[in-house]
């Protein structure tokens, strides 16, 4: 898996924080309404100023992982010229989910901000 | 993550993989348009929007791959995959894929054949309600009537047994039934057809409602019918109704004559219930135990239902809830002593022995196992054998899998190269060994078929009726997969590990340059194991080849060849000691006219029979109270000749022997020896009985010793007398076994010609004289002594075609790693050739080497040959486990095999070119 930064290389080796954040991200655009695969992609790049890319053979193994995790469900329907696309939603469970994580990653960020901000004084 | 939740996504998506494939397929393709949309709308044309977004979406099936795997559900849908490609392969060898599953078809069809056997005889409950409650008084195989004490009670006689049944509070019913199932005579009343041989046994009232029995016709035998003064009722076995009477409901409340006594049939036992133990020929009626005096016929032993001192009954109860095995076992312990004490007729002499007297509460959720017993150890013997091949076949395909996977090691090291995991390639090799195993699964349930019913064959020669269905039940199919399985983890695992270790850029720049192999130990190791295992089996075969030609070719005593033995029961119908003479005349004259018969002879019983009588006897000349025991019997005019038994001095029985004349006995060498200490007895006496019989027969001939009973002990001594003389003796028994004595058992032919006619002749004969006469039994004397040593030839064909199979076995797996041996030293060779070593220095080295892996393994195998033999000491007969021939003969069999097996990769590599050779890659 790799998570794209900009236009610059892609970050060689994944690791657990790269694929909790993604998941975190998924979620996050997920809660405020469902939206198909291009769509969380779309809607995750014009978020984060194009910083974040996410490439199709990363997000559709997560979009299943989450899926079978039962923090997000799937659901066929009508996208906007009247194709088909799967839709995905959260679900209760992944919104509670959601909520823990996003304090964690809260706490994690300010904890690193601090540590970035005083380790060079 | 709840498991619950996300189990039926899971199973979905198993069931459906390729669905889900597809679903993905539509969110990726969903996915691309939408991409190359949005290109369009930034500007870009139609096609270069398209190609953008192709590139940018990456490989698909990576995707795909990715998504799976993310999706938990990679392991069943690689399994599938692994499935396919392990189907692939044996396509591609057929060769490799026929020696594995022949080999494991025979290993496993071998070892649930004798499971099938072994799961009837010694694991399966009785069918009936909740056998685990069912208790047997016994642990012991007493059969079938004895007196005296027995130190361990397991056998009862009736009035004790009532006793029991009243006393024992712990047993909510406690049944009582003949440990045999005896020879009757049966004839449907009314019916013109002779009467014909069946088995039947007496029940207590009580035994069909304690054991839980139901009933497939009818209603079972009641505690109202076991009484003396009650009609006389049977209950007939399914199989007899099935096969006698063709499933006729009319034979409920109809007669049938019973060794010439009328019993009205009330109900026919449930189909599968064939007795509370496991026999060869089970009942085909069961009655009350009441009747026992009324089926006697006109034989002249007393009834033994009253007799306190003779025990013949097997005692099985059910445990009331609530009551412990220790509590009943004090309980009927208390009994038996109270007993004993009360009858100090039972005890004789020894009343001191009586306080060790007990009785053992034993499980009787299978019955009696006795029975099974006697073969257990005859089983654990075969199933060693099999189990040994199976082993050998399981090291064999290991290393013919190790020796595939080093050719395949290049294409190994891709796949490890290209990052795949370790794991996953072993465990697309284990799919590979289980799609084998499974397929050697399959082809071992036909061997089990056939492998079952030449058991049964060779077994009981005679035919059974067991309840043995070869691959019939869940648990035998289960055993022979099981064992499949197992089997494929141990030949694959070794490999799939070994050929995926190693460095993959070493294997790719040219595994055969590199001096040390990763797999060559394993595989020499594998091959060592597998020539000690065959050479455990190979010994093991001579040993039992080697016993059964010594019990067949030592001095018997008596000749087989063109001889027939009829054994039949005149007692069952309904002769009587003076219609006994006529008989055997009639028999005499008829059968000596029938066709293709050159003499004609009849005794109490023949040689290899299986039984022999046996009493105190006095002889003169010997001190008393010397304990003399002598078998006898009683043979007609020209016995000898007839059975081919030479008489070494002195006259044989002849017709001028009768009732009238002297009482006169030939005795046996052995007796001579034993009795006389050779010195001549001819003009001496002997007799049956205490010493005031010791002038009852003048002894006027010697003949050979003769074996009549057991083929692995010395003659007994033995004496014959002629039909008719008898003795007065005051003891009722001795006189009831005296006139039971002068009918004939069997009638021993000398023929000539097609032994088939020569029986259907003889039944004519037999039945011209008399229908009823019931013939129990026609058998060549070939035939007799072939059934005798039925579980030596067993145990000699077995052992003997499972080291021919190991054999081969070991030779392909010798051939196999000689050859890959050579191939990866050929530049070697070619170099010590053009060194000028010659090229018969270079077959022995090649074979040198080969033949120190089997002296190796033969080394391992002596060892555990010995080991392995000495359990199956008391099988063998004129030699012992560690026979020195045996062992030097599979030896040489064994390093005889290895030369060849080599000659040929050896052969090739003295070829050696060594230009070729030094180019070799």
């Amino acid at each position: 898996m790799s998570l794209t930064k900009g236009k610059g290389s892609g970050v060689s080796k994944p690791t657990d924080l790269l694929q909790g954040t993604l998941d975190l991200l998924i979620l996050r655009v997920l809660e405020l309404q469902p939206l198909h695969g291009w769509g969380i992609a779309q809607r995750l790049r014009q978020i984060s100023r194009d910083v974040l890319q996410v490439r199709q053979g990363t997000l559709y193994p997560a979009l299943h992982r989450l899926e079978r995790q039962g923090w997000i469900r799937a659901r066929w329907d009508d996208s906007e010229n009247n194709r088909r696309a799967k839709y995905y939603s959260l679900t209760r469970d992944g919104r509670r989910y959601l909520e823990s994580e996003q304090e964690n990653w809260e706490r994690l960020s300010v904890a690193i901000n601090l540590v970035l901000g005083t380790a060079g004084e | 993550m709840r498991w619950t939740k996300t189990f039926p996504y899971r199973l979905r998506a198993l069931l459906r993989v390729t669905r889900a494939d597809a679903e993905l397929d539509g969110e990726l393709r969903f996915h691309l348009e939408k991409q190359i949309e949005a290109n369009v709308a930034a500007g870009m044309s139609a096609q270069e929007a398209r190609e953008t977004a192709l590139r940018e979406f990456g490989g698909v099936e990576q995707i795909r791959e990715e998504t799976r795997d993310a999706r938990g559900l990679n392991l069943f849908y690689d399994l599938g995959r692994d499935v396919r490609l392990a189907l692939r392969q044996m396509r591609r060898s057929p060769g490799f894929a026929a020696v594995v599953v022949l080999s494991l078809a025979l290993g496993i069809g071998a070892n649930t054949a004798i499971f099938t056997l072994a799961h009837a005889m010694l694991i399966e409950p009785l069918p009936v309600a909740h056998p685990e409650q069912l208790y047997r008084l016994g642990d012991r195989d007493n059969c079938c009537v004895i007196g005296g004490l027995q130190g361990s009670y397991s056998i009862f006689s009736y009035p004790f047994y009532l006793l029991l049944r009243e006393h024992t509070p712990q047993f909510s019913d406690l049944a009582a039934f003949e440990a045999e199932a005896r020879t009757m005579s049966v004839r449907r009343s009314g019916s013109p057809a002779p009467a014909q041989a069946r088995k039947g046994q007496l029940v207590s009232g009580n035994y069909f409602s304690t054991f839980g029995v139901g009933m497939a016709a009818g209603r079972g035998i009641t505690p109202a019918d076991d009484r003396p003064e009650a009609a006389p009722v049977a209950v007939m076995s399914y199989r007899a109704w099935e096969q006698d009477y063709a499933l006729d409901p009319t034979i409920i409340g109809a007669n049938v004559t019973l060794n010439g006594a009328a019993f009205t049939v009330v109900g026919v036992a449930a189909r599968g219930f064939f007795g509370e133990a496991f026999r060869p020929q089970p009942a085909d009626f069961w009655l009350p135990l009441s009747f026992e005096p009324a089926l006697r016929g006109a034989s002249t032993l007393g009834s033994v239902l009253d007799r306190a001192d003779q025990c013949w009954l097997y005692v099985i109860g059910r445990l009331r809830a609530g009551a412990s095995v220790p509590e009943s076992q004090a309980r009927v312990n208390v009994e038996l002593q109270q007993w004993l004490t009360g009858h100090p007729e039972i005890a004789g002499d020894s009343q001191k022995e009586v306080p060790q007297q007990h009785i053992v509460v034993t499980p009787g959720n299978r019955g009696v196992t006795s029975v099974g017993n006697q073969m257990a150890e005859g089983l654990y013997l075969l199933f060693g054998i099999s189990g040994l091949l199976l082993l050998i076949a399981c090291a064999n395909i290991a290393n013919l899998l190790l020796a595939r996977g080093i050719a395949g090691r290049g294409h190994t090291a891709v796949q490890l190269a290209l990052g795949a995991s370790r794991g996953r390639l072993v465990r697309q090799a284990l799919a590979g060994s289980a799609v084998l195993a499974f397929a050697g699964g399959l082809a071992a349930l036909f061997v089990a078929y056939a492998g079952t019913r030449a058991l049964l064959l060779l077994a009981f020669s005679e035919g059974t009726h067991a309840p043995i269905t070869p691959v019939g039940s869940p648990y035998v199919l289960g055993f022979a997969f099981a064992l499949a399985f197992v089997a494929a983890l141990v030949f694959g695992l070794i490999p799939a590990w070994l050929n995926t270790r190693g460095d993959p850029a070493a294997s790719l720049h040219g595994a055969a340059r590199t001096a040390r192999d990763p797999a060559s130990l394993p595989s020499k190791l594998l091959l060592v194991f597998q020539v000690a295992l065959s050479f455990i089996l190979l010994s093991g075969a001579g040993l039992f080849t080697a016993t059964l030609r010594n019990l067949e070719e030592q001095r018997l005593g008596f000749k087989t060849h063109g001889r027939m033995m009829v054994q039949v029961d005149p007692a069952l119908a309904g002769y009587s000691q003076a219609q006994l003479y006529g008989l055997n005349q009639e028999i005499s004259e008829r059968l000596g006219r029938a066709p293709g018969v050159a003499g004609v002879s009849y005794s109490l019983y023949s040689p290899m029979e299986g039984h022999h009588w046996s009493d105190d006897v006095a002889v003169e000349g010997r001190p008393p109270n010397s304990g003399d025991n002598s078998s006898w019997d009683r043979v007609g005019p020209n016995y000898f000749e007839v059975v081919g038994t030479r008489v070494l001095r002195g006259r044989a029985i002849g017709p001028e022997d009768t009732a009238a004349s002297p009482r006169v006995a030939v005795v046996n060498e052995t007796l001579v020896r034993k009795f006389f200490s050779g010195a001549e007895p001819i003009g001496k006496h002997l007799g049956i009985g205490d010493k005031s019989h010791v002038y009852d027969y003048e002894i006027v001939g010697v003949v050979e010793d003769a074996i009549y009973s057991n083929a692995r002990k010395p003659a007994r001594p033995m004496f014959f007398i002629p039909y008719f003389q008898m003795v007065d003796y005051g003891d009722a028994d001795y006189r009831a076994l005296q006139l039971r004595s002068n009918y004939i058992g069997t009638i021993a032919l000398r023929y000539s010609g097609a032994a088939a006619e020569v029986e259907r002749a003889v039944r004519k004969s037999l039945a011209e004289i008399d229908p009823n006469l019931l013939v129990l039994r026609v058998q060549t004397f070939d035939q007799q002594l072939q059934a005798y040593f039925a579980p030596e030839r067993i145990f000699a064909g077995l052992s003997t075609l499972f080291s021919a199979l190991a054999l081969l076995l070991a030779a392909i797996g010798l051939y196999g790693v000689t050859a890959y041996r050579v191939v990866q030293r050929t530049s070697e060779i070619g170099l010590r050739i053009a060194l000028g070593s010659s090229r018969e220095r270079v077959l022995r080295m090649v074979l040198r080497e080969d033949l120190q892996l089997v002296l190796a393994g033969i080394a391992i195998g002596i060892p555990g040959s010995l080991a392995a033999t000495r359990a199956t000491a008391s099988f063998l007969f004129g030699l012992t486990p560690g026979d020195p021939g045996i062992l030097a003969g599979a030896v040489a069999v064994l390093a005889g095999v290895a030369l060849m097996a080599g000659f040929l990769p050896a052969y090739r590599a003295a070829r050696v070119d060594p230009m070729t050779a030094l180019r070799h890659e």
